[in-house]
């Protein structure tokens, strides 16, 4: 089981770096949104350091949402996602290895737009950049978790991009926005977001948990 | 008529005399005590507003006595006397809100005063009482759009596993109802909330959040629904109202257990007194009953609206 996601995971990631589609696009997304951040306090002269964890985290899940589409949209449009269900390994791996390539994506998505950011907004993270990154990752994988589930689910519906947003921004308000942007902005302070941490970790394994028992009806029929 | 046309006619009247019940007590359990009453002011001189409305508490059966809480000038101090029988439920240390129209200010006396007696949190009271009536619909709408997302969760697991359209149907039908019952619910809490807080909303109140976000993915339940028919959207919705109606409780308890988020949920809890307990439990069986009625209803509905698909598929069918 394991072996077939990995493999399927890894076919998603070569896939993806040979016609490079989505994470250009992806890149010069979130490249666009904090610029759009970086404009839009052009002239606000304030502090910065309170809209950090927000903006951060906006721009991750607008450009991951953006990415998180085509992870079964591509199957389904080149007609491969038939071949898929029918391969004899049960469709939690199927989860697992869109799961894995999701992440993938999902992180070089993140980091990139963390040096956007800190190019743009000439932002110094100081000595709190390990946290943060270790922050950027469990949010990321909460987010990736419920992600590919909705994916999944949207890519039959019409309309699925705007409906992937219309179904997941609900979903991750409380769950992962909320205790990412608390997580990131404690980190910028240098203190420990033991709760946020403890948040973020359930929520992945609730996720999780919930993929494990509805994934494989999303993909009946 | 029917047996079942008899039935939902019979739920909707009895939906409807509640509703009418619940009205009726929230006037009464803000309620006029009598008009023989007599003010006297320390240092009337100084009274500039021509509506006054006096809080206090009560200190003796026979007697109200107190000093002026909520009005711009905090510090005048009023004598108010008032020799009627308080009603049933009204003991001392209940709250009382006199009400007149000031006619001189030098004298100070009141024009059809009234005494009311606010129900509500015998401890903390209220800061606007007539606003607080909204409390008697807003709660039931709320606690009926939960039920109403509780049977959408049920029922979606029930399909899966049962694969039944029946259960699709109640799924769909119980998620737009709950939709209307949390907008009403979010549109009274804001006109309560603006006079007793000064704000319409407290974005920092997990209560409010939990179900400004049950709203949003409802609204996004019903959006993926909309127009769509088919059985694998049937499915693909079960598996979203089931991941909705866990995650946020789950974030609310959380939140709660944790601090994380919020570190001072505000809530106006004080005790309740025996009458609005009651008006709000009226409150809550009306709009439940109105509830059922209207699944009910929207259930048939939605299963002629599909009988009429299937029929044009048919039609359609046969002309090919």
């Amino acid at each position: 089981m394991t072996s077939y996601s990995l493999a399927l995971a890894v076919k998603d990631l070569k896939v993806e770096f040979r016609t490079l589609r989505m994470i250009v696009t992806m890149l010069i997304f979130s490249l666009m949104v904090v610029m759009a951040f970086r404009f839009a306090f052009l002239f606000y002269n304030r502090d910065i350091e309170p809209s950090v964890a927000p903006i951060l985290w906006v721009t991750f899940t607008f450009a991951g949402m953006f990415g998180l589409v085509s992870s079964f949209s591509r199957e389904k449009d080149t007609g491969s996602l038939q071949g898929l269900m029918l391969c004899p390994t049960g469709r939690w791996s199927i989860y697992l290895g869109k799961l894995l390539s999701n992440l993938a994506l999902l992180l070089i998505v993140d980091f990139s737009a963390l040096l956007f950011f800190a190019v743009f907004f000439n932002f110094d993270f100081h000595g709190n950049i390990l946290p943060l990154i270790g922050i950027v990752i469990l949010g990321t994988v909460a987010f990736a978790v419920i992600g590919t589930l909705i994916a999944a689910l949207s890519v039959n519906a019409r309309g699925r991009e705007s409906l992937l947003t219309i179904l997941m921004v609900p979903l991750i308000i409380m769950t992962i926005l909320l205790p990412s942007i608390d997580a990131t902005s404690k980190v910028l302070e240098s203190t420990f977001p033991e709760n946020e941490i403890r948040m973020l970790a359930m929520f992945s394994i609730v996720y999780l948990a919930l993929s494990y028992v509805l994934f494989y009806r999303v993909m009946e029929g | 008529m029917t047996d079942r046309k008899l039935l939902d006619l019979g739920l909707l009247v009895t939906a409807f005399v509640f509703i009418l019940a619940t009205v009726f007590m929230a006037i009464y359990s803000v309620q006029l005590v009598g008009t023989d009453v007599s003010v006297v002011a320390m240092n009337p001189s100084e009274y500039t507003e021509y509506e006054l409305r006096v809080k206090g508490v009560v200190a003796d059966v026979n007697g109200l006595e107190f000093g002026l809480e909520d009005i711009a000038t905090p510090t005048f101090e009023l004598k108010v006397t008032h020799t009627g029988e308080l009603p049933s439920g009204f003991g001392p240390g209940a709250i009382v809100y006199v009400k007149g129209v000031l006619t001189d200010t030098q004298q100070l006396t009141f024009e059809s005063t009234e005494i009311e007696m606010a129900t509500q949190g015998d401890s903390a009271g209220w800061v606007a009482p007539y606003a607080q009536k909204i409390f008697y619909f807003h709660t039931p709408a709320a606690w009926v759009s939960y039920l109403a997302f509780g049977i959408v969760l049920v029922a979606s697991v029930l399909f899966l596993i049962k694969g039944s359209e029946r259960w699709d149907r109640i799924a769909k039908s119980s998620a737009e109802i709950g939709v209307i019952f949390c907008t009403l619910a979010i549109i009274t809490g804001p006109i309560w909330a603006k006079p007793e807080w000064g704000v319409y909303w407290r974005w920092e109140d997990t209560k409010l959040l939990t179900t400004f976000v049950l709203w949003l993915i409802y609204l996004g339940y019903v959006a993926l629904r909309v127009g769509a028919h088919g059985e694998h959207i049937a499915r693909i919705a079960a598996v979203y109202g089931i991941i909705g109606f866990v995650a946020v409780p789950l974030s609310f308890i959380s939140s709660r257990i944790w601090n994380s988020l919020h570190p001072n949920p505000v809530g106006h809890e004080g005790s309740m007194s025996a009458i609005a307990g009651m008006t709000l439990l009226i409150g809550v069986i009306a709009l439940s009953l109105f509830f059922i009625y209207l699944l009910k209803r929207r259930v048939e509905i939605v299963k002629l609206k599909e009988e009429i698909e299937d029929l044009k598929d048919e039609i359609e069918g046969g002309m090919e």
